[in-house]
């Protein structure tokens, strides 16, 4: 189960891991949004794109992410990746102005551009599934769903069910590790009865999901209705007021991390309606990069 | 051929804040043809032990050698095609009704032998024979497994792993959840596999039933092996130790005994036994 790297929680004691969940949530959307900007000229937006990929940096080391999971989540990608390079490579934009062309093969011209296109492409999504490791492997999945649950709460007023998708996001959460042992133990039977997980052609590989589907969903079911019925036992009412046993709290520390990121994120956005770039007012009116 | 530990130690999730080491230098031979009770609290590696078996898990340091299948942490050492050690050591779970899935009982215990390369036919010719076993009638060939009562399908299960006619038997905690008729039965039909020449080793906390069936103890604490003796040899000691409780048997005759009653208290295998005893104590 080594492989589902991205989405799970460990405890580690980091500062990180002590912010406000609300905090994380809203810090990971505005870093985000800061990542996708781009700028007036390829030099200014890979700057500013290293700048923030720093910043992300730094957060992983304190946080204790793991830089290995974050390769490992990307070669899962590689297909993606590929597809990606290619399209952007063969396929240039046209609302550039000024196309650089790199080489050409029978009269097509590959120009740079497209290169550094999707190399851009390429660095916000590394810097995406950073962010969003960094936010699942801090927060545990209870502190996060208290955290979109608080930022559902105003739309209670328009009779939006804030607690109940709460409620239901948790319980799905929850049960991603119960049913992953599930999955393992299922396997471990099977397997003890002669079937390969890992060899075999295709057909052999259909009977051996099918071995490990079929009894997944069984238990699934029942352990569904046993939690329904152990909720009801419990006098769970899904419209009831309840409060809450452990309480976020918003400290001086989260408030100091909340303006950091905000800063970034209207750095990037003033820098982006005055189109600045940085080169042009260092090297002097018309430079060339 | 025995089993053989030879310094398995196994830690799950290794290199992470879950890391827990299960088994620490375990070394110990099983030998063949007994019954052996593998017994220890929750949590002492009772379960990882007996899954190194059958090499659903890899030793992380460390080698086991069944019938000349080595289960080994070296790659060089480690027997290539390992998965022929499943059909030769059988595995029933803990809760083994869980993993059935085919739409008829039939097709479910010829799953095992149809996937170690045997024909529709002879499958089904193993399947029946298992069934009968586990005294399954043919009534039950063409029903869905998930039709059936929990002791039923758990005879189910235990049918599908004997279908693969394994020389080694693992049993993990098989009366679990069974009524006290359910849970006789089936500790009688592992007595009769164990008559046939087959292996059994048995994962349980019921003191009871090692002491009325098992030949040679293994007592689990803390990864370790805490101690390998006959039942005898373990009873009376402070087992509590190890959070096991004495037989009932053993109970009973220690308190006759306190009573002025000359009976023998740890050789005592079950009620008729302890019952003989006390018979031919009052008219002897």
């Amino acid at each position: 189960m080594a492989s589902f790297a991205l989405g799970k929680y460990i405890p580690y004691k980091t500062p990180i891991h002590r912010m406000d969940p609300r905090v994380k949530v809203l810090g990971m959307i505005f870093l985000m949004v800061a990542v996708f900007f781009s700028y007036s000229t390829f030099s200014m937006t890979f700057s500013v794109m290293g700048a923030i990929a720093l910043f992300i940096i730094v957060i992983m080391i304190i946080s204790k992410t793991s830089f290995l999971k974050l390769l490992r989540s990307l070669k899962s990608l590689w297909f993606m990746i590929i597809f990606l390079l290619i399209i952007y490579v063969v396929v240039p934009k046209n609302d550039v102005t000024e196309m650089h062309v790199a080489f050409a093969i029978k009269g097509y011209n590959f120009y740079w551009e497209s290169f550094l296109d999707a190399a851009r492409i390429l660095l916000r999504l590394v810097l995406m599934i950073g962010l969003s490791m960094v936010l699942t492997a801090t927060t545990s999945p209870l502190d996060l769903t208290y955290a979109l649950e608080w930022y559902m709460t105003p739309l209670k007023v328009i009779g939006f069910p804030a607690h109940i998708i709460a409620m239901t996001i948790s319980l799905a959460l929850r049960f991603i590790p119960t049913i992953l042992e599930d999955v393992n133990r299922i396997m471990k039977a099977q397997t003890s009865r002669g079937v390969d997980f890992e060899h075999g052609g295709f057909g052999k590989k259909i009977k051996a999901i099918i071995s490990l589907i079929i009894p997944l969903f069984v238990s699934a079911f029942i352990r569904s209705d046993e939690l329904a019925n152990a909720m009801e036992c419990r006098g769970y009412d899904p419209n009831g007021k309840r409060t809450k046993y452990r309480k976020m709290h918003f400290k001086w520390s989260d408030a100091l991390a909340l303006v950091v990121v905000a800063a970034i994120l209207g750095g990037c956005i003033y820098m982006k309606v005055i189109n600045f770039d940085l080169f042009n007012i260092l090297l002097g009116e018309g430079a060339v990069l | 051929m025995p089993i053989v530990f030879s310094n398995v130690f196994h830690c799950y999730n290794p290199k992470s804040p879950y890391s827990f080491n299960a088994l620490n230098d375990i070394n110990m031979t099983i030998d063949e043809g007994k019954f052996i009770a593998i017994v220890g609290r929750t949590g002492s590696g009772k379960t990882t032990l007996v899954q190194h078996m059958n090499a659903l898990l890899k030793p992380t340091q460390g080698k086991v050698e069944i019938n000349g299948y080595v289960n080994s942490s070296n790659k060089k050492e480690r027997t290539k095609k390992i998965g022929g050690l499943r059909q030769e050591v059988g595995m029933v779970f803990q809760f083994p009704e869980y993993q059935l899935f085919e739409e008829t009982v039939l097709k479910d215990v010829a799953f095992g032998p149809k996937n170690f390369g045997a024909t529709k036919e002879e499958a089904e010719e193993a399947a029946k024979a298992a069934m009968a076993r586990v005294g399954l009638d043919e009534s039950f060939y063409e029903r869905s497994p998930f039709q059936l009562s929990g002791g039923e399908k758990r005879k189910v299960a235990i049918a599908g792993i004997l279908a693969m006619n394994p020389k080694i038997l693992v049993v993990d905690e098989p009366t679990a959840g069974l009524d006290p008729q359910a849970s006789k039965d089936t500790m009688n039909l592992f007595k009769e596999i164990l008559a046939s020449g087959t292996t059994i080793i048995l994962v349980s906390h019921d003191m009871d039933i090692v002491s009325e069936y098992a030949d040679e103890v293994i007592v689990m604490e803390n990864g370790k092996v805490a101690k390998q003796c006959t039942p005898e040899e373990l009873f009376g000691v402070s087992l509590s130790e190890y959070s096991l409780d004495n037989p009932h048997t053993y109970k009973f005759a220690e308190e006759l005994r306190k009573k002025g009653l000359n009976i023998p208290t740890t050789s005592l295998k079950n009620v008729d036994e302890l019952a003989k005893a006390i018979k031919e104590n009052i008219h002897g």
